[in-house]
Parts: structure tokens; sequence; C-alpha cells
């Protein structure tokens, strides 16, 4: 056949769900992290020692892990804005 | 620092998938941003051969599709689709953005991959109605699409529309061999893939898969039941409409002796009342039965209509409470649940409405129950262009 133009099937992307760029970890020094819990096992013990080895490596200060409903969930709004309220960087992670 | 859409601060760190990162700045696989909030309505994707071989090679390097044979969407191709919608619809009307990606929703994009799929062009409609569906927030899609259990979409088909574009209801309706079934379930799947981002590893973190995620849609044989179309018994009359139900592969449940209809029943009960579903451990999560025809007639003839059937699940799919706090320390059960002894039978589900009954397949002893992904509800919605 003669060459042609043909669909994306991807369309396009809404710019406000499009994953937030990242920044260097340096960035981080002098600024909260908190973590979020998604509730499943293990995850409080990994995110606490993740949290503590972020903030002493950024210069950051460590405000601990609060946890989420269930990890099917998006996260709760008054839960989301004690976060905000609690630290300028939220510390999470997706499935088991 | 940036915004998310919410509003709230976020900084987003290293890279969740493999850990890796190279001088403390990274990207996401696949989070590249490729243009502002408007709807793709350009074939601009230059192909120099069509050839179905190359077309899966070139289909496969960009990351598009299911790994089967697609068919080039080309503008004619698409534009066909789209011709076969009533007048006065905006094709590039954006309709939703899907979870994880974001992917923005016109019926363009719909019938792009409606084209990729092998879809007849008066079929679009169902897969519009379907993606109207799992976009309402009940459905939870962002979880059904980024967990690690396998869900996939359910699409049930039902009304006039079943015979009028040719899905199957009768024998073997859950595939394979029947073109409208199979595309339209791909084409769904396809839009999960493309337009979604569920793709395994990046925004599909199933752990096994399922058969399913290829292609997953059935109809409602109105005809072989006895009781009233199922979307009746969900507030919807229409002359046609589509049902999601996010869940695991068809169970199958057999009973050739059919002796009596409580024992039909406590078969199909037997079947639900199981630990390994995430249906045990979330109470709220629906179970959907699907009964054969002969099933259904059994079922009906002992006088039995469909809330009946519902209330004798909630009443007979039962396990001891201490099985189920055994089983499971993270849970999503009803309070009256919670306070339960070990020794009292706790329903696999809080209500007789979370068991959702209605018919298809053809001649023979069997049925079948689709288990939940747990975190979401089904969506019956009245078909529309």
């Amino acid at each position: 056949m003669a060459p042609t133009d043909i669909y994306s099937p991807e369309g396009s992307v809404d710019p406000n769900a499009a994953p937030t760029p990242l920044v260097p970890v340096g960035a981080l020094a002098g600024k909260r992290i908190v973590a979020l819990d998604n509730g499943k096992t293990g995850a409080a013990r990994l995110l606490q020692a993740m949290g503590e080895a972020l903030a002493e490596r950024a210069g950051a200060t460590f405000v601990g892990v609060h946890q989420k409903q269930t990890a099917a969930t998006p996260c709760e709004p008054d839960l989301l804005e004690r976060l905000t309220s609690e630290a300028e960087v939220v510390l999470t992670g997706t499935a088991d | 620092m940036s915004e998310r859409f919410d509003g709230s601060p976020a900084t987003t760190i290293g890279t969740p998938e493999t850990g890796a990162c190279e001088e403390d700045v990274c990207a996401l696989p696949g989070a590249e941003v490729d243009g502002p909030a408007i709807a793709v309505t350009q074939a601009d994707v230059p192909l120099a051969d069509d050839d179905p071989e190359a077309f899966l090679e070139f289909a496969e390097a960009r990351g598009w599709g299911d790994g089967l044979p697609l068919i080039p969407p080309t503008p004619e191709r698409v534009d066909r689709t789209l011709e076969s919608l009533p007048p006065g619809i905006d094709p590039d009307e954006v309709l939703t953005a899907l979870p994880p990606r974001g992917g923005l929703v016109t019926r363009r994009t719909l019938a792009v991959n409606a084209v990729m799929a092998g879809c007849r062009p008066e079929t679009l409609p169902v897969l519009t109605t379907a993606i109207r569906a799992l976009a309402r927030p009940e459905v939870n899609l962002r979880g059904v699409n980024a967990t690690t259990h396998p869900v996939a979409p359910l699409l049930i088909v039902h009304g006039e529309a079943v015979d009028a574009l040719g899905f199957n209801a009768g024998l073997g309706a859950f595939g394979p061999g029947n073109r409208a079934n199979a595309s339209v379930g791909r084409a769904l799947r396809l839009v999960m893939l493309n337009v979604a981002g569920a793709r395994p590893g990046a925004g599909d973190a199933s752990t096994q898969g399922q058969p399913s995620k290829y292609a997953y849609c059935v109809a409602e044989n109105a005809t072989g039941s006895p009781w009233a179309p199922y979307p009746v018994s969900c507030g919807v009359d229409a002359p046609s409409a589509v049902t999601v139900h996010c869940g695991e592969n068809p169970h199958n449940v057999q009973d050739h002796e059919c002796r009596s209809a409580e024992i039909t029943l406590e078969l199909l009960a037997s079947t639900m009342t199981t630990l390994g579903s995430n249906n045990a451990p979330v109470s709220s999560a629906e179970w959907f039965v699907f009964l054969g025809p002969e099933h259904a007639v059994l079922i009906a003839d002992a006088g039995h209509s469909r809330e009946a059937v519902q209330q004798f699940f909630f009443e007979h799919a039962r396990l001891p409470m201490g099985r189920f706090r055994r089983a499971f320390e993270i849970a999503q059960y009803a309070d009256w649940e919670e306070a339960l002894g070990d020794d009292d039978p706790k329903p696999i589900a809080r209500g007789a409405d979370r068991f959702r009954v209605l018919v298809t397949g053809g001649a023979g002893k069997h049925s079948c129950v689709v288990p939940s992904w747990g975190m979401t509800s089904s969506v019956t919605l009245p078909l529309e262009a």
C-alpha cells in the first residue's frame, strides 16, 4: 500500500492527571517528610525506614507515618489535609 | 514543588517500578505528557506498510495493543465507525479521562481502538456506554487498573442491542466464536491499555493477570430468563443497556442432576463460599451469578423470584465468622458482622443485593459465578451513543 497516516490509539493526556515532574533529592533539604501507609502488610515498617533514610540523606525531617483506610481507594480527604499540613513531602507507594 | 490536580502539594522522588535513580533526578516510565488537554483529532502517525505482520510489529514497537494482530486505524476506517453514529454527535467531545494515565476519551479515540479490535461500526455505542460506566466513581477504576489483583472489567450487554448488534447470549456466550462479543470486549481492553495506560508493569500491577484481560464481554439471555431483564432490577428501564462489573474470570458451577431448585442453589452458594476471593475480606463486594437458562427455569418453576434467589444466597453462602478471622487481619466488614461470634455463620456478602442474578448461555446444566475485585461496584447504564 501507499504510505498513509493513521490515528494513535492513545489519544492525549489530561495534564491535571499527569505525573508530577521529579525533583533532585537535594531540593528536600529543610523540608518535612511524612509517609502515607496504604494499609498493606509491612508497608508502615518499610515506609518508616525509607522516610528516615531519605530524611537523613536529604537533610530533611521525617515526621512519621499515617495509614489510610484501605489500599484500594484514594486517600481520605481529611487525612490528605492532615498530611499536607504536617509536611511538604509525602512519601507513599502502591501495591503490596 | 508542584501542585497536584486536587490542589495539594506533591513531590515525587525516584521510580516506584525500579527503584533506580540516576543523579537523583528520574523520570517515571511512560510518564511523558504529550500534549495539552485537547483531544486528538488528526491521524498523524505515518504508517509505511499496512501488511498485517508489519503493522503488528509497528504497534508492538509503540507499546500499542494487547499482543494480538490489529487492524490499522486509518482515517477511512475510523470515519466509517463515526458515520454510524446518529447525526449531531460531536466525535471529539471529551467524555472522561481514564486513570491511571489520565487518557482523554472521545468517541474518535474509542473508534480508533474499536477499529483496531475488529469491531463493526454500529457497536461503538456499546463501547462508549461501557466507558461511561467505568468512569463512574463507584467503579474505582484507578484501583481496578492498578491493583495486583487480576481484575478485569466485564461488559454485559442487555436488551434489543443484543440481537440487533449480533451479540451472543446463547451457547458459548462467554466465548469464543462471536465477533461482537470478542471484538467489543477486546476494544474495551485496548482502551484500558492504550488510553487508561493499564499496561502490565506500569499502570497495571496484576501479579498474574487473567485471560479475561484480553476480552471480557457477554450478553444477557433475556428470552431464556424467567425473570425481568437484569437492568430493570437495577432501576434501568431502557430498550438496551450495558453493565460493567470488575471481577475475576467466571467460575463454573455444574449441576447435571437438577434434583431440586434448592440443591442447585446450594451448589451455587457453595461455589461462592470461598476464602480465596476478594469477596471474603470485603463483604460489600458483589457476586455476579450467571445462571444457564435450564438452571434458571428449574429455579423459577419452583417458585423462586430473582429476589428470592438473592436472599437464598445471602442466607446460605456462609462460613463461621472464626474462619474469616483466622484468614484475615485486614478486612472490610459491617459492624454487625464484626460483632458475630466465631461460631456464628457470616454471609460471604453483607446483603442480598450484593448477589446479582441474571441469565446467559444456552442448553446444558452449567451456570457460573464471577467474584469481584472488592472495592468496586457494578454500574448499569442505558445504551447511549
